[in-house]
């Protein structure tokens, strides 16, 4: 089976609640700490992996910070390996990068090729200081980029550094990281932030290093594929989560998705999802969302909409001004990306049809969010 | 460059007008933007 970029089946496994940081946006109740049970583990991941798909199946392991319990994921591992198993399958683990030092590292370097790490880090060691106290210098970065040069960097977004957020998506890429995907923190209210100024200038100074470094790779919120607003209806896909299966070690119970376990929103509402259909999400979008012209570009996760208000298509509007704020600078990116192409592709083409359909929205998301009134310029 | 009085839409129209024998159609097999959660 050859190894695909996207999996037939996404396994999620709960290792443990504990964690050895205290971020400030973390939204895991941890009331109670747990550590996963190996043999049970095992037993679900061989029930899962004795159906064969057509891309394999990824695994992925999540704590709290899952190094946490280490030995115990290396038991689970082995005995894995060690089983025949036709289904292609390799592991995924994210973790915050601070305890992978000594054995754990050789244990990781010697099976690299079976898992691979997607490292939490919010930029350089001030911001990181704001939003993880005490971890920047427990990371070893020359580590993890020597054993996965193509790792994943998740940067979460917030109020706190937010004014930073260029320098550093920059910092990161300078560490050698190419996959950057900034994000807003969620269950996060953030209505009275009133960065929305802030936020476009930090857009402005990565749009312009984008464009003069066009080998790197620019971080994902210039990667979405505009030509997607073309489509004048919904077109989301379930963000994977009534395909997905996520076993809850702490309730022996399987969640349409991680997000979906109790230890996030509660034992009720863990229930409550059980009931809902992710599969046909354009018939649950709601106004005024339903109505946008982003709607397809833009990212939520229909869980925490579940959770913080109740129902699934239900965005966080308090993050709407930086969504918009977001796809105004994307679209002028393109726009000067694209117009420096000899050879655009036919999905280039499209995501200039698309900035030309779409070019007085951006205007007017500029002019309301920001006051900013000479953004596009009409030749007549 | 400035990321600001960028967007001409003559220049989009000009543009395209090069390139309107590229083949391309939008269709609903066009997705969008999923949940970074899930993805990646």
């Amino acid at each position: 089976m050859k190894a695909s970029k996207t999996y037939s089946r996404k396994v999620y496994i709960s290792t443990n609640s504990t964690c050895n940081l205290n971020c400030k946006y973390c939204f895991e109740n941890e009331k109670v700490k747990f550590e996963f049970n190996i043999d049970e583990a095992l037993n679900i991941l061989l029930e899962q992996l004795s159906t064969q798909t057509i891309y394999g199946t990824q695994i992925s392991l999540r704590g709290g910070e899952p190094f946490m319990v280490f030995h115990k994921i290396k038991h689970l591992c082995e005995s894995l390996w060690s089983q025949d198993i036709k289904e292609y399958y390799h592991i995924h683990i994210t973790t915050n990068g601070t305890l992978i030092h000594g054995d754990i590292q050789k244990w990781l370097s010697s099976n690299r090729d079976k898992i691979t790490l997607k490292l939490s880090l919010d930029g350089d060691r001030k911001s990181s200081e704001i939003n993880r106290p005490k971890s920047f210098d427990l990371i070893d970065f020359h580590f993890l980029l020597n054993t996965w040069p193509e790792m994943k960097v998740n940067t979460t977004i917030t109020a706190e550094t937010l004014p930073y957020l260029a320098e550093n998506i920059k910092f990161i890429n300078s560490l050698g990281f190419k996959h950057i995907t900034p994000h807003f923190s969620i269950m996060t209210d953030w209505k009275n932030c009133n960065l929305g100024n802030t936020l476009y200038k930090q857009l402005q100074e990565l749009h312009n290093f984008y464009l003069k470094n066009p080998d790197i790779e620019p971080c994902s919120f210039f990667l979405s594929d505009i030509s997607c607003t073309l489509n004048d209806k919904s077109c989301h896909q379930a963000c994977n989560s009534g395909e997905m299966k996520a076993y809850d070690m702490q309730t022996r119970k399987y969640y349409p998705c991680y997000m979906c376990f109790p230890s996030i929103g509660g034992e009720k509402i863990a229930e409550e999802f059980k009931k809902l259909d992710f599969t046909n999400l354009e018939e649950l979008e709601e106004y005024p969302c339903k109505a946008c012209t982003f709607l397809n570009l833009c990212i939520t996760c229909y869980a925490e909409n579940y959770i913080t208000r109740g129902s699934l298509s239900r965005r966080d509007m308090s993050l709407c001004k930086y969504q918009k704020i977001v796809f105004a600078v994307l679209f002028n990116f393109e726009y000067n990306r694209i117009l420096s192409l000899t050879n655009p592709s036919p999905n280039d083409v499209l995501k200039m049809m698309a900035i030309k359909k779409h070019y007085k929205e951006i205007e007017n998301i500029l002019k309301e969010e920001l006051q900013i009134t000479s953004q596009v310029e009409v030749n007549t | 460059m400035d990321a600001q009085t960028t967007i001409q839409p003559l220049r989009i129209d000009a543009w395209l007008a090069q390139f309107q024998d590229i083949e391309c159609k939008t269709n609903d097999t066009i997705v969008g933007i999923t949940c970074w959660y899930t993805f990646g």
